[in-house]
């Protein structure tokens, strides 16, 4: 039975396999780094040896790529969700007097890891509306605001409460837990908290694909450590930094800025519901003021000089005509409110 | 040649007859016993019709059908199995998004079967081959930063994710 198994099957023989094997090699060599015109010439050399060279390199290529088509963090749930991944296959030549040992190691194994799972406790997913802010109190007693346009998702466990903040801001006051560590996470950077209160936000609108983001984490009490979250297509190297209460620091692709001193009650006004800024051209108070307004803001591009009117002050998040009416009260400006938009030109 | 292709459909015509419903209520016992395990039943035996007509299986040599059939089925069980629990958590994890992000059906099954394929060839890599794999492909570490991780040497760790890649080249090209 087993002869008639094993013929069922079209494993490679040892020639396919060494072809399969220098396909692979050549890969690897590839993946590390670009090839001079020399390697590139010797690659040439060996597909065009044999069509079955060039076939195994194809097809390594292919299975290589399969992993592009879906996001890493789409396919690793999936991983992890599947311990048995670890387990299938294990040499069965085991001999009885063995398996005894195996299995009693294997229980106490399992039990104990068992007992060190993190047990899922907690999956949300909360957002917000242009305009709207949110605050949500957590499982954990920690309580979250989530500024306009927020994406957050939440995966609590028993060994780490993990925050995903997937598009726009978010503000946290920690709950201490000193088993539980609390993270923040963008697509490139990770938060974590060393126990209060901070700001996370990430721009552009990261729902784009492939724009690179930003994420920009201001400390409003306590510490919070800053790293960069490497992805799997990514060379950098990881790197942190610690900010106190006062300071913020931007990561930028997978840089993470020196920390720098913040007006951080300014930068989280928002929390509040007031929008500050001082001494901001008019250009960047009216894209800030945009966030919050589902009808848009147009900022006359003649003269140019409007752009650059400098702004100082404390506007209302959720009106944005009133707000615009506080500008034109203190500048020399005037708007315009059409079906869809505000217009806003010089007087 | 036909003659010996005559003999083996024989063969399988008996095996259907004598053990088809055996296998269907075996599968049963394995799953909810609803349509599924008369369809992997049903399967089985289209796959050994192919099988051989690809690479000329020889069923004269299986002395145990039954124990073959089993075998058969519980590789399309696990295959089915999986499918079933990549769809289960891929829709799950959808269901978490905003609207205008959820995929189209077209694309959610072509990303379930692209999942399907990756876990397939994942499946029976040994742990520490597959740990370097999916941190290198996956995380994106060097060889340097997974040696550090899995405490083996750098060397070691190409080794590891060159064989990784042989298996997902066996599993895929040469089942």
């Amino acid at each position: 039975m087993n002869a008639a198994l094993n013929s069922s099957s079209t494993t490679l023989d040892a020639q396919q396999s060494k072809i399969v094997e220098q396909a692979i090699e050549w890969h690897m060599r590839m993946q590390e780094n670009a090839f001079s015109p020399d390697e590139q010439a010797a690659l040439g050399d060996w597909l065009n040896q044999n069509a079955e060279h060039a076939q195994a390199y194809q097809r390594i290529q292919t299975l290589w790529q399969k992993f592009d088509d879906v996001e890493p963090a789409v396919i690793k749930p999936m991983l992890t969700s599947a311990p048995d991944f670890f387990n299938t296959h294990k040499s069965r030549k085991k001999s009885h007097k063995k398996a005894a040992v195996v299995l009693s190691v294997c229980l106490v194994g399992w039990m104990i890891y068992q007992q060190q799972k993190p047990e899922q406790l907690w999956l949300a997913h909360y957002q917000t509306q242009t305009g709207e802010q949110r605050t949500v109190q957590l499982p954990d007693n920690s309580t979250l605001v989530l500024n306009t346009e927020t994406v957050v998702e939440l995966d609590y466990t028993s060994k780490q409460r993990h925050i995903i903040l997937k598009q726009g801001e978010l503000f946290i006051t920690v709950a201490k837990d000193q088993n539980r560590p609390l993270v923040v996470s963008t697509q490139n950077a990770t938060a974590r908290a060393l126990g209060t209160q901070f700001m996370v936000q990430i721009s552009p609108d990261s729902a784009k694909e492939h724009v690179p983001i930003q994420t920009k984490v201001a400390v409003a009490e306590s510490q919070v450590e800053v790293c960069n979250n490497r992805q799997w297509y990514q060379r950098w190297s990881r790197n942190c930094v610690t900010l106190s209460a006062g300071e913020a620091t931007v990561v930028n692709q997978g840089n993470v800025a020196a920390k720098q001193p913040a007006d951080v009650a300014q930068i989280t006004g928002w929390v509040t519901g007031k929008l500050a800024f001082d001494n901001q051209p008019l250009s960047v108070v009216i894209a800030e003021l945009q966030r919050y307004s589902t009808v848009k803001l147009q900022l006359s591009a003649n003269p140019s000089s409007l752009q650059e009117l400098r702004v100082s002050g404390v506007f209302p998040a959720q009106d944005s005509a009133r707000s615009l009416e506080l500008l034109a009260s203190r500048l020399p400006i005037q708007i315009k409110q059409t079906d869809e938009k505000f217009i806003i030109s010089a007087r | 040649m036909q003659a010996q292709l005559a003999i083996q459909q024989s063969i399988l015509t008996v095996f259907y007859n004598t053990h088809a419903r055996w296998l269907q209520m075996w599968l049963c016992k394995k799953t909810t016993c609803s349509f599924e395990a008369a369809e992997i039943a049903q399967d089985v035996f289209v796959r050994l019709l192919s099988k051989n007509a690809d690479t000329q299986i020889d069923f004269t040599r299986i002395h145990e059908p039954r124990a073959y059939l089993t075998t058969v089925a519980t590789h399309l069980l696990i295959d089915v199995k999986r499918r079933q629990k990549i769809e289960r958590e891929y829709l799950a994890l959808i269901s978490h998004m905003q609207a205008e992000y959820v995929p189209c059906p077209e694309q959610i099954k072509v990303v379930i079967d692209t999942l399907n394929e990756i876990l397939t060839m994942l499946e029976g890599m040994p742990a520490n081959v597959y740990r370097a794999f999916m941190l290198h492909r996956l995380d994106g570490l060097t060889h340097a930063e997974i040696a550090v991780q899995l405490k083996v040497s750098p060397s070691m760790v190409k080794q590891y994710i060159a064989r990784a890649m042989l298996h997902c080249y066996q599993i895929t090209y040469a089942p």
